[in-house]
């Protein structure tokens, strides 16, 4: 009887049940995505990840699922968002996406261990700037947020919960923002470059409460900006947020969408 | 920027509807405490349930109206 060894990439399974899941049909986008995989795979990131929204597909339904697993967290988009090939684009009205977790009471160590205030990493990929005031990630506490640039300016700021922030001079608006909180040490991440970094009370206690609000400030502040990649995922080392940054550069530059 | 008012009897209906396959409304209040809904949404509306928003009598909505927005100013 004759044999056949049959090899499956690592991006076979949750790359299909997401292609599956989100309708994608085009080749290009349906080999970015298994690339994708196989790369955070093969940094050893795949295992860190909560979410993964790679926001590709051009719908909001596409645009909703989470790469890691299908099953969880599913993407919801309130208000006006606009949905195409380049992702999604808030209205600086009323927009915002928020991982859907009815039935829990919230993205934490209960319901998602090991997630903690200690061990948390978010990231979003931004295509375009414009002058606004408000954060593009509300952390569902009052104070949580993140806010790349603050009218324009220069700085970058990384916020937990209350009192402390850690920012940093940052001349880049575009581009994957990740900002990870681990013991006594919170940091932000341009570009997989590391722009604050702070210890104490800063960013060691990021909300990961009840909601994360993407493109939006906790309902007090809503982007107009473009958005190509959300993640929710725990800890991330200096080096692991930096080749996060490349998996996903590498994802948007085939789909000709990088900055 | 226009955006939609609601009708106040209509506000609670709206709130966190399902207006399209994973979309949903947020109706804010701008600065007068009107509530309102973006383009985005009205024009986005799928779900039969909300149908009623769109309706048009002499080119002009019936149970929304076109005002200019007035945000609320915010302060971090």
């Amino acid at each position: 009887m004759r044999k056949t060894l049959k090899v499956v990439a690592f991006g076979g399974g949750p790359a299909d049940a997401f292609i599956k899941a989100a309708g994608i049909t085009d080749s290009t986008q349906q080999t970015a995505i298994k690339t994708l995989v196989n790369d955070l795979n093969g940094y050893g990131l795949w295992s860190k990840m909560l979410g993964i929204y790679p926001l590709v597909g051009g719908t909001a339904s596409s645009h909703s699922w989470n790469l890691k697993d299908t099953t969880k967290l599913k993407m919801r988009w309130v208000g006006g968002m606009t949905h195409d090939s380049n992702g999604v684009t808030g209205n600086g009205t009323n927009s915002y996406g928020q991982p859907d977790i009815t039935g829990t009471t919230g993205i934490n160590a209960t319901n998602y261990p090991p997630l903690t205030a200690t061990n948390y990493g978010i990231s979003l990929y931004q295509r375009n700037t414009s002058v606004e005031y408000i954060p593009q990630i509300g952390f569902g506490y009052a104070d949580g947020y993140f806010l790349s640039s603050y009218g324009g300016g220069t700085t970058s700021y990384f916020r937990g919960i209350s009192l402390s922030q850690v920012s940093g001079t940052n001349s880049n608006k575009t581009g994957l923002f990740h900002m990870y909180g681990g013991s006594g040490v919170g940091s932000g991440i341009v570009n997989g470059t590391k722009v604050a970094t702070g210890t104490g009370g800063q960013l060691q206690n990021p909300a990961l409460g009840t909601f994360l609000w993407f493109g939006a400030n906790n309902g007090a502040g809503y982007s107009n900006r473009n958005f190509a990649f959300f993640t929710v995922s725990e800890y991330l080392n200096d080096t692991e947020a930096a080749n996060l940054y490349t998996s996903i550069q590498k994802f948007q530059t085939t789909l000709l969408r990088q900055v | 920027m226009i955006v939609y008012k609601l009708k106040s009897q209509d506000v609670d209906k709206v709130k966190g509807g399902q207006f399209a396959p994973d979309c949903y409304f947020n109706p804010v209040q701008d600065v007068d405490g009107n509530w309102i809904i973006s383009i985005e949404e009205l024009e986005g509306i799928q779900n039969p349930d909300f149908i009623f928003l769109t309706l048009k009598e002499d080119g002009e909505y019936v149970n929304v109206t076109p005002i200019e927005y007035k945000p609320v100013p915010v302060e971090l």
